[in-house]
């Protein structure tokens, strides 16, 4: 099939139209099998339930670039969203709505009360399903990349389009780590709200269900129109709503946002979960690449900025930061794009950057007066650098401001440090080799979690309190009906004590163009 | 701005390239669970990066990269930390040359992943020399070095049978 590059191959055989050929009837194959598989993610909640064992959703581990990235903020005390930005000198006076109420947080890290409200469960269904009016919900929202179905089977514009998740949707779940068999579709309207939370911290959001316009569903939806539940607002973490009088923007507001002038735009300050391969795009000119987010788009509030911004590196901090739009160089863009052009944000400042909220906050149980306030770091004493607060268990709560995270409060983000005694799993019989070891079997545990790991721990280390740079992610195994995937938690690093294990070079990236 | 919702026609887009991905991750992995898992992780990426794709061209060899380097990925974070157990291979049924078909089936799976996977994009998914070192991370140099190599390899093991 191709000659041209392959250098030593030679002409004279068919092992090319061979591979061509294998080549045809495996896609011949695929062509059979893919209606089923497209139809295991297209539809109902069940299907997708179904789905879970098959397209386990956690984050696969980010590339070892974003791990030396990780260690790199680490060791600069970076990570406990200590950097400062123009603009954060003055101490802005703040009005963030709700920021007077009473936050009563729950052992799970999420709120049970706000302002003397019940904050439900997404397990508490039962209770909450037929309430009627708003209430508050608490969970974790996270994208569902359900394709959807054919365009031409789906009604265009109705209340089942607004209130019936069609594809692409947002779930909620009540763990951050997402292998909850608990979980339901929010409905599409209002999913705007949550741009900028999905796959991150909890959050507690004012919802309905029983919507208005579940009325006007057909009858073979009623059903389903009237138990959507429909996000009416992210109460928590907070966003001010204004500073020093002028009014906070939030992504909801876009229609509204001033045209000429800057204004103040807030909401969680985000980075790709992910980076693509990035093809080079040619021909665009100086005004359409400062302008137009490509590629590694950095979001507030899940709202695009321009790639001339003024900002730094995010971490899923809440910022408020002075935006425009209408750029002057919107004008230099070609016709095709100017209108693209015009409506990106650009950052001019950020005037006001809260804490990184806690992807899983520790428990603490009581009152406190601001979501910050509730973060992991809020669980003890925070070091600035080196190793902080020892725990009751004897494993620092955090190092170099990067939260350790225990059993009892795993984040969902694929990479944390991760603390607690480190133990061996006596239910299995060891690997041959440490290296070798399949974390279904747990060879090692810290503070009773299974952990894989890349690393010869030393026996040394048995039963002594450590700390663990790790990845959450997913790794074949060898079940007894095939092979299958499994989440796993794998040990790149001790990182406390300090120099117990020597760390090997990170691998190349492979998703670095 | 929002990337909440992917446009419907992304999507269709998406699915008439489902099948070309399925076929070329089952050849790359060689793992039914592991091919499926890239075709959903390569989905779910390009649903999330539809808005910053703008050549619809290229679709094609960028759905192929990113799967492609999903795929290397997931084997280079294996091998350091699983001992992988000797593969099962499912082959296309009723070929007009089945003996041929498996010999060549596990000529390939006896190659590396890396090299497999250029022999794979090039010779077996028809993508350009270009377009497979971009899919697999190298310059067009390495990628026809490998190619070489799976070639040359693949008859030293076609010729052992």
């Amino acid at each position: 099939m191709k000659t041209d590059a392959s250098g030593g191959a030679s002409a004279g055989d068919n092992l090319e139209d061979r591979l061509s050929g294998q080549f045809a009837a495996e896609l011949d194959r695929a062509e059979r099998d893919y209606p089923a598989l497209r139809g295991k993610l297209v539809g109902s909640v069940p299907a997708a339930r179904a789905r879970r064992g098959l397209w386990p959703r956690i984050a696969l581990p980010m590339t070892s670039a974003a791990v030396l990235a990780v260690a790199v903020l680490i060791g600069a005390g970076l990570l406990s969203g200590s950097t400062t930005s123009p603009g954060v000198g003055s101490v802005p006076s703040l009005d963030s709505g709700p920021a007077s109420s009473r936050v009563v947080m729950g052992a799970d890290g999420m709120p049970t009360q706000i302002d003397g409200q019940r904050v439900y469960r997404v397990t508490d269904q039962a209770q909450w399903q037929n309430l009627s009016g708003s209430f508050l919900l608490a969970g974790y929202a996270v994208l569902a990349p359900i394709p959807c179905a054919p365009p031409s089977t789906q009604p265009q514009s109705s209340p089942e389009n607004a209130l019936v998740p069609q594809c692409g949707t947002v779930e909620l779940v009540p763990k951050a780590q997402d292998n909850s068999e608990y979980f339901f579709n929010l409905a599409p309207s209002g999913l705007d709200l949550l741009a900028g939370w999905l796959n991150g911290p909890a959050v507690v959001m004012r919802v309905h269900t029983h919507d208005p316009e579940a009325a006007s569903c057909s009858a073979d939806k009623q059903a389903a129109c009237e138990a959507a539940v429909v996000v009416e607002a992210v109460v928590w973490p907070e966003v001010p709503a204004q500073i020093d009088g002028e009014r906070v923007y939030r992504a909801a507001d876009q229609a509204s946002f001033p045209t000429s002038g800057s204004f103040l735009l807030g909401g969680p300050f985000t980075k790709p979960q992910f980076v693509p391969p990035c093809p080079m795009q040619p021909n665009l000119t100086a005004a359409e690449q400062q302008l137009i987010p490509y590629c590694y788009i950095l979001s507030i509030d899940g709202l695009s900025v321009a790639p001339e911004s003024n900002i730094d590196e995010p971490n899923g901090e809440i910022v408020v930061a002075r935006v425009h739009i209408d750029d002057p160089q919107a004008a230099q863009c070609p016709a095709s794009d100017r209108e693209q052009c015009q409506a990106a944000i650009v950052v001019e400042a950020v005037v006001w950057r809260g804490e990184t909220p806690a992807t899983s906050a520790s428990p603490t149980p009581g009152e406190a007066g601001s979501p910050n306030s509730v973060s992991a770091e809020s669980a003890g004493p925070v070091a600035s650098t080196g190793s902080g607060a020892i725990g009751p268990d004897g494993v620092p709560i955090a190092l170099n401001g990067a939260t350790v995270y225990r059993a009892a409060n795993l984040p969902s983000s694929p990479i944390f440090l991760l603390g607690g005694k480190l133990t061996r799993d006596a239910s299995c019989a060891a690997p041959a080799s440490p290296l070798a070891t399949l974390p279904a079997c747990g060879y090692w545990m810290i503070d009773g979690v299974k952990v894989g790991t890349t690393i010869d721990l030393p026996d040394s280390l048995l039963g002594q309190p450590v700390v663990a740079q790790v990845e959450a992610g997913r790794a074949l195994a060898v079940c007894l009906s095939g092979s299958c995937t499994q989440s796993t938690i794998v040990v790149m690093a001790i990182v406390w004590p300090e120099a117990a294990v020597a760390t090997p070079p990170a691998p190349p990236s492979p998703l670095t163009p | 701005m929002s990337a909440l919702a992917p446009a419907p026609d992304w999507v269709a887009t998406l699915h008439v390239h489902g099948p070309l991905l399925l076929a070329a991750a089952r050849a790359i992995a060689r793992d039914e669970a592991e091919a499926e898992d890239l075709v959903q992780t390569t989905f779910e990426r390009a649903l999330r990066a539809a808005p910053t794709i703008r050549d619809p061209r290229a679709i094609r060899a960028w759905l192929l990269t990113v799967q492609t380097r999903e795929a290397l990925r997931v084997v280079r974070r294996l091998r350091r930390t699983l001992r992988l157990d000797p593969e099962v291979h499912e082959l296309p049924i009723g070929g007009p040359d089945t003996s041929k078909s498996i010999e060549l089936d596990e000529a390939l799976g006896r190659l590396s992943r890396p090299i497999r996977a250029a022999v794979v994009l090039h010779h077996m998914v028809g993508l350009s020399v270009r377009e497979t070192a971009d899919a697999l991370g190298v310059t067009e140099n390495t990628a026809k070095a490998r190619l070489k190599t799976g070639l040359a390899r693949l008859r030293e093991l076609l010729d052992e049978d």
